[in-house]
């Protein structure tokens, strides 16, 4: 499976802020990549960037193959970006902007684009600036459904949005898949986490992780450890987070579980253990532990 | 599968958009443009009723014209604003090049086509031949783009909403409003096209530059910054334009031969016996120049320095004008005081330059004193009209003044002296930057006698000789042993043109 979306070492510098340091990742073709991230984490400028709707200060992205300094016009025939930030053509009609953007793509499908109206139940002889948020971001992202895009850039699309409108958003995207590979931002770690099959998770500018979901999911738990006399070891291991004792018991996120390996670093460390547990993690918890562990650090 | 637009297919699609988002500001501008031919439209007729040519016709809907199509082509520019990231058009398969050609279009139908209509409709309702005025039509259309739509594009491209681009409008206005000013501001007189013309052609450059630099990479700061900065380089050249390059350009282009006559420093007129105060600070000093060889009306003279020096080698160098007089040309410049007592007396060398405008080809056309309109070549439409207890004479052209022409019976409107000449623009473009197509001007008569003014029923027709430039030069007249006191004019208010 190729590629769709590469990045190396791509950076943006406004100034003295650096939003985005040496970010390195890959989106494979089929993909729905959800790229996690507190408010000011370089979300939105990662994607900008991508979109070359802002230049990088260094390193380089690939986007369908192309340099993201060079995207332009045609290559967005393939490209669908749907922001909460973007600025629609409030005086359109959605039947207006459909029947306008549809020369534009050689892809454009009327069959979808009905389908998609009717399912996000549009009404079509509005002027798109008195729809509510939710109805815009359903134009958008129906206007960008509607011609099949190979890859779709999705910025915090959910944000501020009601659940029932999420949920519809969210099924519109799986339909498309797979002819469409998905990147999306988001702090809305639930939603992502019902569709996405791979996460990558920046702090900072940074990026501090980028795997498969399930991968993820399997490397972190919750650990419990009962003890008969409890003490937090020293030196503590950098991948055990969050450590929490209480007389019996200590608690700690593994992140990186492997069931052999951390009961034996657990046994290693702790005299007088009684009993292991080792329990799953959502992916909020999972995001909410390194948000914290990330401020723990700063 | 649809087939991909076209770059024009595109273009056009973008157009319709515009067109239909658009269409009240565009009903807008067509509606001042129908205004402007319906009170920019004189006959004849009226202009014989009304006394002569209405004052500044079409200014004020000149000027809400220019506001409007200047916010039009803001508003269709930033439809597809290109500063910032937020526009929806940035992802979308926009061909850039289309985009332009988009805007593009919309300028040429949505304002040119109309102003054009509107002022071919002026013209030929004023009674002026549109046909051979043709060339003037489409050189306005060129001017106007240049002048205003360009510059105007320039600031929109740069600018997101119309709160960003008003400021940056009026900046752009106060860049070009020397370069326009041509036929206003006058410093090189008749050679001021030429700096206005190079100063049009680097602003058009600039503007350009940025539209260009803007559609292709988007950078709206570096682009600003040095539009800016070219701007006032610009503006610098442009005011500090020397009158000897002025001079060579228009020397090379209408020709420079010798010529075949001779100037001389004349002998001092009688003074009258001067009974006001002596100006403390300066000395008037009038010299007037004999003429052999050529008809000073085929000539016209513009001074700019003169030059005094003494025996002993003191000098002084002072700007000069060259008024017409009734038997040629007189070089006024004035002197300051403590140098012209010290010397007025004793023999000083003059060393005057000036620059000099042979014309030639002269045509004379007769024009009728019934109030009947002539066609008079390069000038116009020629005519007299009765104005009060008076008859004047109006001539009226289109798309710029009339071109230089001399009749014994013109007059000052002031002293009601023979005037002689009439010295226009040199420029030879077919346009000046105007929205009125029609230019007027009116000219009083002298009467039999001198000093008066033609009354209404003038019995001879008024005779207009039209020449052409044929050859310009600058010409150095070194005459020693001139002694000043002879030369030296009381400084009143009246005794000046």
């Amino acid at each position: 499976m190729s590629d769709v979306l590469t990045t190396h070492n791509l950076s943006k510098r406004y100034r003295k802020h650096v939003a985005l340091s040496q970010l390195s990742f890959a989106v494979p073709e089929g993909s729905v990549y959800g790229l996690l991230g507190a408010n000011g984490a370089g979300k939105t400028t990662a994607l900008k960037l991508l979109m070359n709707l802002h230049e990088p200060t260094s390193g380089e992205a690939q986007v369908l193959g192309v340099d993201s300094r060079r995207l332009q016009g045609r290559h967005f025939q393939q490209i669908g970006y749907v922001s909460e930030n973007q600025d629609q053509p409030g005086w359109m009609t959605m039947k207006y902007l459909l029947n306008y953007l549809k020369p534009f793509y050689p892809t454009w499908d009327d069959e979808r684009a009905a389908e998609l109206v009717a399912q996000f139940r549009l009404p079509l002889d509005r002027p798109i600036k008195h729809f509510s948020r939710g109805m815009q971001m359903k134009a958008s992202l129906a206007s960008s459904l509607a011609y099949h895009p190979k890859l779709l850039v999705l910025d915090e699309p959910f944000s501020g949005l009601d659940p029932l409108t999420r949920e519809e958003l969210i099924e519109a995207l799986l339909e498309s898949e797979p002819e469409s590979s998905i990147v999306v931002s988001s702090h809305d770690l639930a939603d992502i986490e019902s569709f996405a099959s791979h996460i990558g998770y920046l702090d900072k500018g940074k990026l501090e992780f980028s795997e498969e979901l399930s991968s993820l999911t399997a490397r972190f738990r919750e650990m419990e450890v009962t003890l008969q006399e409890p003490a937090l070891p020293a030196p503590w291991p950098s991948h055990w987070l969050r450590p929490e004792a209480s007389p019996a018991v200590v608690r700690f996120v593994e992140t990186h579980f492997d069931p052999d390996r951390t009961i034996g670093e657990i046994r290693l460390l702790f005299r007088g253990v009684t009993n292991i547990e080792a329990n799953p993690m959502p992916l909020r918890s999972i995001f909410v532990t390194l948000a914290r562990a990330s401020q723990v650090a700063a | 599968m649809s087939p991909s637009l076209t770059t024009f297919q595109q273009a056009l699609h973008v157009f319709r958009k515009d067109a239909r988002e658009f269409r009240l500001e565009i009903a807008g501008v067509l509606i001042l443009t129908l205004l402007l031919i319906l009170t920019g439209v004189q006959s004849w007729e009226s202009l014989q009723e009304r006394g002569g040519p209405n004052s500044d016709p079409g200014e004020i809907l000149g000027v809400l014209l220019a506001i409007t199509w200047s916010l039009l082509i803001a508003r269709v520019i930033q439809a597809e604003a290109l500063p910032g990231d937020r526009h929806f058009w940035l992802t979308r398969p926009y061909s850039r090049t289309s985009l332009v050609l988009s805007k593009a279009l919309f300028i040429a139908v949505f304002l040119n086509l109309p102003l054009m209509f509107a002022q071919a409709m002026i013209v030929s309702l004023d009674g002026l031949p549109l046909f051979s005025n043709l060339g003037g039509l489409l050189w306005n259309q060129v001017l106007i783009t240049v002048v205003l739509f360009l510059p105007a594009a320039a600031a929109a491209v740069l600018t997101r909403n119309l709160a960003q681009f008003v400021p940056a409008a009026v900046l752009t206005v106060a860049l070009m409003a020397g370069p326009v000013n041509e036929g206003k501001v006058s410093a090189l007189g008749a050679l001021e096209w030429i700096r206005s013309s190079l100063g049009l052609l680097v602003a058009a450059g600039i503007a350009s530059a940025v539209v260009w630099r803007q559609y292709r990479r988007r950078q709206a700061r570096t682009t600003a910054f040095l539009a800016v900065i070219s701007a006032f380089v610009g503006i610098v050249l442009f005011l500090g334009f020397p009158h000897s390059v002025a001079f060579a350009i228009q020397s090379r282009l209408l020709g420079s031969h010798e010529g075949q006559f001779a100037v001389q420093l004349g002998p001092a007129a009688p003074q009258k016996p001067n009974s006001k105060t002596l100006n403390r600070y300066r000395q008037l000093l009038k010299l007037p120049l004999l003429i052999t060889g050529a008809d000073p009306q085929n000539l016209h003279m513009q001074s700019s320095v003169v030059t005094f020096k003494t025996l002993a080698g003191v000098t002084r160098r002072a700007r000069a004008d060259v008024e017409p007089t009734p038997q040629g040309w007189q070089i006024l410049t004035y002197l300051d005081r403590g140098f012209f007592d010290s010397v007025k007396n004793a023999p000083v060398s003059v060393k005057a330059e000036y620059y000099l405008t042979q014309f030639g080809n002269t045509r004379s056309t007769d024009v009728p004193l019934d109030g009947t309109p002539v066609y008079v070549d390069q000038v116009g439409q020629c005519g007299t009209a009765p104005n009060w207890d008076q008859r004047i004479l109006v001539c009226r052209s289109a798309f710029r003044q009339p071109r230089a022409f001399f009749s014994d019976r013109l007059a000052s409107s002031i002293t009601g002296r023979s005037l002689q000449s009439i010295v226009g623009s040199y420029s030879p473009f077919p346009a000046f930057v105007s929205v009125h197509p029609v230019f007027a001007r009116t000219y009083h008569l002298a009467g039999e006698e001198e000093k008066e003014l033609a009354p209404l029923a003038p019995e001879r027709p008024v005779t207009l000789n039209v020449h052409d430039p044929v050859a310009y030069f600058r010409y150095t007249m070194d005459i020693p042993n001139v002694r000043l006191a002879d030369y030296a004019a009381p400084e009143a208010p009246d005794d000046g043109q």
